[in-house]
């Protein structure tokens, strides 16, 4: 088999091909897979976790770690792997994580979570709340993948200026739902109006979680694009 | 082909594909800028009321991103014409420009949503005390925004500055100084040419002039925080303008080191680094982190020391200006045989408003005259003048010309009215704005008296021309941008790129009348 991305024409090619060329880096593995590990046990432990019910701002760093922080280190961790999974999951996530899919798909989940009725019952029901950090998480696995692989061509942008833009896109984004919440005359989320024991006072508490979403951007974003982009294009 | 220079001629493409996404995305934030300044102009005429505080976001954004979207196409370009002798990281290019957008999309946010509009000349009580007009995090996006333009334009300084130290054997011998401190008797083998002396200049003063904004920034954003007390005003204001200033005439010298690479080609006539050229170039190093005093004249806490400084250095960075750029170009032209182009329109416009843009500028920065001319319209009719029919015509003029070189495209009378439009209709406008100067009309006004509003009026006819000369040129450019991307393989291959800084042109410039 020639080296390099194969077009997915016959899965079980495919899955052969992908068995035998991607050579195993077990240290990479190891290491998306302890610094993803503990992203999870920062964002999904105390003392992030019990401050995300008193806190907005707390809750936003928690979603940082969750979008930002998890899913990129758990594709560095898959990428080290050969993938030998079902070809139809492998169909699904390469048409659901193709760049402007993973694009809309991001944007749309993330924007959804903080329109004030969700975000209130999410916060209400342990439920809702786990589905949240799920889709979220699943939402951004997509989102990352095209940047990180692992995957074939059509998946992974195969261009610096693609990446440019795409990581543009993905930062402004969430860049204008942060500056959205910031700039909010209203007090947006009711269970913070209403707990009995904020952390802040609920206008500074939004504001400075708009702010962390808004200006993590930059770090989040300029580091990826420090490391995705290439001398070859 | 060895793997090396596979590697090379890769690296080479990427580099040109990064310089057409600088310029491109430039372009089109100077269009956007320009939309807003359009309506500034409406509204000082009188023509449609625009709310103060509309107006002053709208004014706090109009400059910021018109000196960001400028410098952004400017930077593309000069990594074109480095490219190959002086080897830029596409990785760092790539890098650098996320950043640099991330940061202009802080800018846009803070004035559009967050309403800023204390423009960037800011002193204590403000950005952070603004009676209610905009929030701590309006302010603190703006100056984030900032801090990220200044730290991608950073990336690009120090990238350069390594490239050439590592191309010429030394920062010394990229800035000729063997043959400069030699009088011109050593040292003139392997003489960098003259954009590629500007282009390490406007790094080495890139890096201090960023220093200048970090040493600002600091204590704003500690100031905000609440662990320190306000800034000292006069410390605050000579660092912002010497931050501010320094910036925006390193714009102007990497527009002119675009010149230095293009117009030769153009011509057909060499544009070597000669012991004058050597030394002006060299001079501007200092020359260009000085001038900033004149535009605290009127601040009477301000050491004597320093406006007279600012007097002296105001004059004396015209003159390496006025030798290497302005003379040298119309060398170049002179009785070349050179046949008017878009780039040579275009060039010859930003001759024209180097020239008168520098000359308001000197003119103002005589002390007797500040009194009088202080924050009237004449310090942005001078800028505009330097930016517009300056620093923008001469990297319109190289995004034009790269785009069709790349993308085999020729161009037509129609290409070349619009050039002339944008400069008529540019030299009409800053004309009203130096003679509203003349009058005396206050700069900064949201709204002008009716006895103001003359000049204003007769400047948005001429601000309409250089929409559609601009809007007719940016649509050509933006047609051809896909058939340059692809061929921007063609001005990687080993062995060109030297070849490229060389007088007669480039062997692929059939498209261009000669």
């Amino acid at each position: 088999m020639p080296p390099g991305p194969v077009k997915s024409v016959d899965r079980k090619a495919v899955q052969a091909c992908g068995a035998r060329s991607r050579p195993r880096r077990f240290g990479t593995a190891a290491l998306g897979l302890a610094l993803a590990a503990a992203g999870a046990g920062a964002a999904l432990a105390p003392p992030i976790d019990e401050l995300a019910h008193r806190s907005f701002a707390a809750h936003m760093v928690q979603h940082e770690i969750i979008a930002f922080v998890i899913p990129p280190f758990m594709l560095l961790f898959a990428a080290a792997l050969p993938w030998s999974g079902p070809w139809t999951v492998a169909a699904i996530a390469n048409a659901l994580s193709r760049p402007v899919a993973a694009l809309l798909i991001s944007t749309a989940v993330l924007w959804a979570w903080h329109l004030p009725a969700l975000y209130d019952a999410a916060l209400r029901s342990d439920g809702v709340h786990l589905v949240e950090h799920a889709t979220i998480f699943l939402a951004y696995l997509l989102f990352w993948r095209p940047l990180t692989g692992p995957g074939d061509a059509p998946v992974v942008l195969g261009s610096n200026g693609g990446r440019a833009a795409y990581l543009v896109a993905g930062a402004m984004q969430a860049a204008v739902l942060g500056a959205t919440l910031t700039f909010a005359d209203d007090r947006l989320y009711s269970y913070y109006v209403e707990a009995s024991d904020p952390l802040l006072p609920a206008h500074l508490d939004q504001q400075l979680g708009g702010a962390i979403m808004w200006f993590s951007g930059p770090v989040v974003f300029g580091l990826a694009a420090a490391m995705v982009f290439r001398n070859r294009g | 082909m060895t793997r090396a220079t596979d590697d090379s001629a890769a690296a080479g493409a990427e580099i040109v594909r990064a310089a057409i996404a600088y310029m491109i995305a430039g372009l089109a934030t100077f269009l956007v800028m320009g939309a807003l300044g359009l309506l500034m102009r409406i509204g000082h005429a009188g023509l449609w009321a625009i709310e103060a505080r509309w107006f002053y976001a709208i004014m706090t954004l109009h400059g910021a991103g018109m000196v960001a979207a400028v410098l952004l196409a400017g930077m593309g370009a000069l990594a074109d014409v480095l490219n190959g002798r002086i080897r830029l990281s596409p990785r760092l290019l790539w890098t650098a420009l996320v950043i640099y957008l991330l940061g202009s999309g802080f800018v846009v946010l803070a004035t559009l949503v967050g309403g800023f509009g204390a423009g960037w000349t800011v002193l204590h009580p403000l950005p952070y005390v603004s009676q209610g007009e905009w929030s701590l995090w309006a302010a603190l996006a703006m100056y984030a925004g900032y801090f990220l333009i200044a730290f991608a334009f950073l990336l690009f300084c120090l990238n350069v500055l390594y490239a050439s130290a590592r191309a010429y054997g030394g920062l010394g011998k990229a800035l000729a100084w063997r043959y400069l401190f030699s009088g011109g008797r050593s040292g003139a083998d392997d003489l960098p040419p003259p954009s590629h002396v500007a282009a390490t200049v406007v790094a080495i003063d890139g890096v201090i002039t960023v220093g200048a904004g970090v040493v600002l920034l600091v204590p704003l954003f500690a100031q905000a925080a609440g662990l320190i007390g306000p800034v000292d005003a006069l410390f605050a204001k000579n660092l912002v303008f010497l931050f501010g200033h320094t910036m925006v005439n390193l714009n102007i010298y990497i527009a002119a080191a675009l010149v230095y690479a293009l117009l030769p080609r153009l011509t057909g006539r060499p544009w070597k680094t000669t012991w004058p050229v050597a030394l002006a170039l060299n001079l501007v190093i200092v020359l260009v982190l000085l001038p900033y005093f004149h535009h605290l004249y009127q601040d009477f806490a301000q050491p004597l020391a320093f406006a007279i400084i600012g007097q002296f250095a105001s004059y004396a960075v015209a003159l390496p200006a006025f030798l290497v750029t302005i003379f040298g170009g119309l060398s170049q032209f002179h009785r070349s045989g050179m046949r008017w182009s878009v780039p040579t329109i275009l060039i010859a416009l930003g001759l024209w408003g180097w020239t008168f843009g520098g000359l308001g500028a000197v003119i103002d920065s005589t002390i007797p005259v500040n009194q009088v001319m202080h924050n009237t319209l004449w310090v942005p009719a001078h800028f505009h003048t330097y930016y517009l029919l300056g620093a923008a015509a001469f990297t319109w003029a190289y995004m034009y010309w790269l785009i069709a070189e790349l993308g085999k495209a020729s161009e037509s009378r129609i290409s070349r009215a619009a050039a002339w439009l944008y400069g008529v209709g540019g030299a009409g406008f800053v004309l009203m704005f130096f003679y509203a100067g003349g009058l005396s009309v206050p700069r900064r006004f949201a709204e002008h008296i009716p006895v103001w509003q003359l000049p204003d009026q007769i400047s948005i006819p001429f601000v309409i021309l250089v929409a559609l000369g601009a809007l007719w040129l940016a649509g050509e450019m933006s047609g051809r941008a896909a058939a340059a991307w692809r061929g921007a393989a063609r001005f990687a291959a080993p062995g060109d790129p030297v070849e490229r800084e060389d007088a007669g042109g480039s062997p692929d410039s059939a498209a261009w009348p000669r």
